[in-house]
């Protein structure tokens, strides 16, 4: 056992590289591993980046081109033409077939309160009428 | 022995050691030389115009009549398709997405002497990058291009303008021209270095500017009014074979443009197709004569300056005067106060009321009014009109006092009409709102503005009374009359200067009015070119004023005026046709 041990002792002593080395050496290998692991996150991340700021240009692109489309299709006279194709007519009230209520809820009678509804009490004026809408 | 063999292990394990720490000593100074040392690039320097939005512009409730929106426009290049790839099997893909027949595109492929042909198609981002990412296509490019619509189509396209194509969409007319600086934004720039496939090298961007967006202007216009005005100005074309008209709505107590209609008008998503006379803005860049309508002015001059009043009464005689050489003709007879004369357009009348304020106080009053003098709108080819500065002499002052020998615009027509409905203040019309930049900043912010008082208040409602008597019986202008309200107006019938002398057969027929008169809101001015078979303004102009005045009523939602009952009673005295419900 003893002359095992001196054995083992004296091998030990001759074949194991420097600890120092040995730290340096696992050090320098550490840091280029997390440098290349960093590079390729780095990358990772910047085309990751550049994707999302594609998608979100396109996407706003597309929304653009969207709401200039709902807008033609919204056109005054598309609506007209719908209606129309529809067998529709519509116009809007003219004055005298607008009811104006004012004053607020207190002095109004029931039904005209519940018509001028909120901005009556507020002294507002409201229109009840058939109005189109636009 | 043993002592040998551990003595041998040993130098191979040292060697090993270095040998490895040889080949990361290496290795660190390669990285160093790599990041540290002064290298000859191996990349191609690229750079990039990052292009910006042109604003948009909108109506006064946000609806977009101009906006810009960003495509990608194809382009091959023969000379660059891979030796794997089959120029076949890329146009058939290339035909399938871009809808360009396949033997087109083959023909292009042909042309190998050709390194950039754009393809006249307008592709998506998705598009885009589907036929870019395929491994099945090369020879293949793309430009971005920033392309402006107009989603209303030829709505206002007299007042808008476009953008010229060929110059990185630079304001070719209206709106898009004068405000060209504002709403064309600022381009970006990128400056950086690309790899052997063509990447960017990010950590390499030397400049990264982005672009500024173009600012967005909001116009005083109402879409839905500006609809009505063209929809009756189309009819009006229609029925009359005319060659030109213009309508313009103006806010009375602020001076906004709440619509700007000229005809013929053109499509500005394809402008280049329609000839550049339609392009002209009439109702700012015509010079016409205004006729009757001058007349008001002529009423309102006298009676500020006291050399009449309203109950002032004047033999006219039997419809013609020999004055200065000449004999002026006159449909009214007999002796009239200046409320009838007005109504029912009297030349000779008015005629000497302008010999009673002379010359210098006539043109002084044109003047204040805002005739002879550009009323600075925001649009380019604004005219000034024509009022003589020169010696007049009696004849032609008898002349200009009824709307003769003199040139004006319809802006300032109805500009002039609307200070006297507005209690003799003249304000600044105006028709863009505000401009805001893409950072939500507002720039520019237009507010009424009062630029002169001509005429006394007393005298201004006055003159706005006596014009009621136009739309009334026995006025020239019946038609002109809208259910519900008390309208202001007066007629125009002016035969148009061709070759030195009157045509007696083209005319400038028009009507310019105010409603209501109680409470005026807005005013409205029809100018008609060259109408045919009927040329009088009553016939012409008024019913379309008419239209439109109660469309625009109805739409602002205008408290009535008169009574419908009162309305009908007075119809019934009158022995008159009630008025019918228009359909606007």
């Amino acid at each position: 056992m003893g002359k095992n041990r001196r054995r083992y002792r004296g091998r030990h002593l001759v074949t194991v590289v420097p600890t120092p080395l040995g730290v340096a050496f696992v050090v320098a290998v550490s840091l280029a591993l997390a440098y290349l692991w960093m590079g390729h996150k780095c990358s990772q991340y910047n085309e990751e980046i550049k994707q999302q700021e594609a998608q979100c240009t396109e996407l706003e692109n597309d929304r653009a081109r969207e709401e200039a489309r709902w807008n033609a299709m919204k056109r005054p006279e598309q609506l007209d033409g719908l209606l129309v194709r529809n067998g529709l007519l519509m116009v809007y009230p003219n004055a005298a077939q607008i009811v104006r209520v004012s004053g607020t809820t207190q002095s109004l009678p029931a039904g005209a309160a519940v018509l001028a509804g909120g901005d009556a009490a507020r002294g507002a004026t409201r229109i009840a009428g058939g109005r189109m809408a636009r | 022995m043993a002592m040998r063999g551990h003595l041998a292990g040993g130098w191979r394990m040292w060697s090993i050691g270095l040998l490895l720490s040889l080949g990361m000593l290496a290795l660190v100074g390669r990285l160093c030389f790599l990041h540290l040392g002064d290298l000859e690039p191996v990349s191609r320097p690229w750079e990039m115009t990052v292009l910006a939005r042109r604003g948009a512009i909108c109506d006064r409730n946000n609806e977009p009549m101009a906006v810009s929106l960003l495509y990608h426009q194809p382009f091959l290049d023969p000379g660059s398709v891979k030796p794997k790839h089959d120029r076949r099997v890329i146009a058939t893909l290339l035909s399938e997405r871009l809808g360009i027949e396949r033997n087109r595109l083959l023909d292009y492929f042909a042309a190998t002497n050709v390194r950039h042909q754009l393809l006249p198609t307008l592709v998506d981002d998705r598009t885009c990058r589907a036929l870019a990412t395929n491994k099945l296509i090369s020879g293949v490019g793309w430009e971005d291009r920033v392309v402006r619509t107009y989603p209303q189509g030829r709505r206002l396209a007299n007042v808008i303008g476009f953008v010229n194509r060929e110059q990185e969409l630079e304001g070719g007319a209206g709106l898009e021209q004068r405000f060209n600086s504002y709403l064309k934004g600022i381009s970006g720039r990128i400056e950086s270095e690309k790899d052997a496939l063509q990447q960017e090298i990010a950590d390499r961007r030397s400049t990264n500017i982005q672009p500024i967006d173009g600012a967005d202007v909001h116009l005083t216009i109402d879409n839905n009014i500006q609809y009505k005005v063209e929809c009756e100005l189309q009819r009006v074309a229609m029925e009359f074979r005319i060659n030109g008209a213009w309508v313009i709505v103006e806010k009375i107590a602020t001076g906004e443009i709440l619509a700007m209609a000229s005809y013929p008008s053109f499509d500005p998503n394809c402008y280049e197709k329609s000839s550049p006379q339609d392009w002209r803005n009439r109702a700012i860049g015509v010079n016409y004569e205004p006729g009757s309508t001058m007349k008001s002015f002529t009423i309102a001059a006298g009676l500020n300056e006291r050399v009449i009043i309203p109950e002032t009464r004047m033999d006219v005689g039997e419809g013609s005067w020999f004055f200065a050489g000449h004999v002026l003709h006159d449909h009214v007879k007999g002796t009239v106060d200046t409320g009838t004369a007005l109504s029912k357009s009297s030349n000779i009348f008015c005629a000497r009321v302008g010999l009673l304020l002379g010359e210098k106080r006539l043109r002084d009053y044109q003047r204040a009014f805002g005739f002879g003098e550009r009323l600075g709108i925001e649009l380019p080819g604004e005219e000034r009109g024509l009022v003589r500065s020169s010696y007049w002499g009696d004849l032609a002052t008898s002349r200009i006092a009824i709307g003769q020998g003199v040139a004006v615009t319809g802006l300032q027509m109805l500009n002039a009409y609307c200070c006297l409905a507005n209690g003799g203040c003249l304000m600044k019309p105006y028709l863009v709102s505000h401009v805001v930049s893409s950072q939500g900043q507002e720039l520019l912010r237009n507010r009424p503005q009062v630029v002169g008082r001509p005429v006394r208040p007393e005298v201004a409602a006055a003159v706005c009374r006596m014009l009621i008597g136009v739309t009334e019986e026995g006025g020239t202008a019946t038609r002109a009359k809208v259910l519900n309200y008390t309208v202001a107006g007066k007629t125009g019938t002016a035969q148009i200067p061709e070759n030195g002398h009157y045509s007696e057969t083209e005319y400038w027929a028009s009507f310019v009015g105010i409603l209501p008169v109680e409470k005026p809101v807005f005013g409205v001015l029809v100018v008609v070119e060259k109408p045919h078979p009927l040329h009088m303004g009553g016939y012409v102009a008024a019913p379309a004023f008419a239209n439109i005045a109660d469309a625009i009523a109805r739409y602002l939602e205008i408290p009535a005026t008169v009574a419908p009952e009162a309305e009908a009673a007075a119809d019934a005295a009158r022995g008159a046709r009630p008025p019918t419900e228009r359909i606007p």
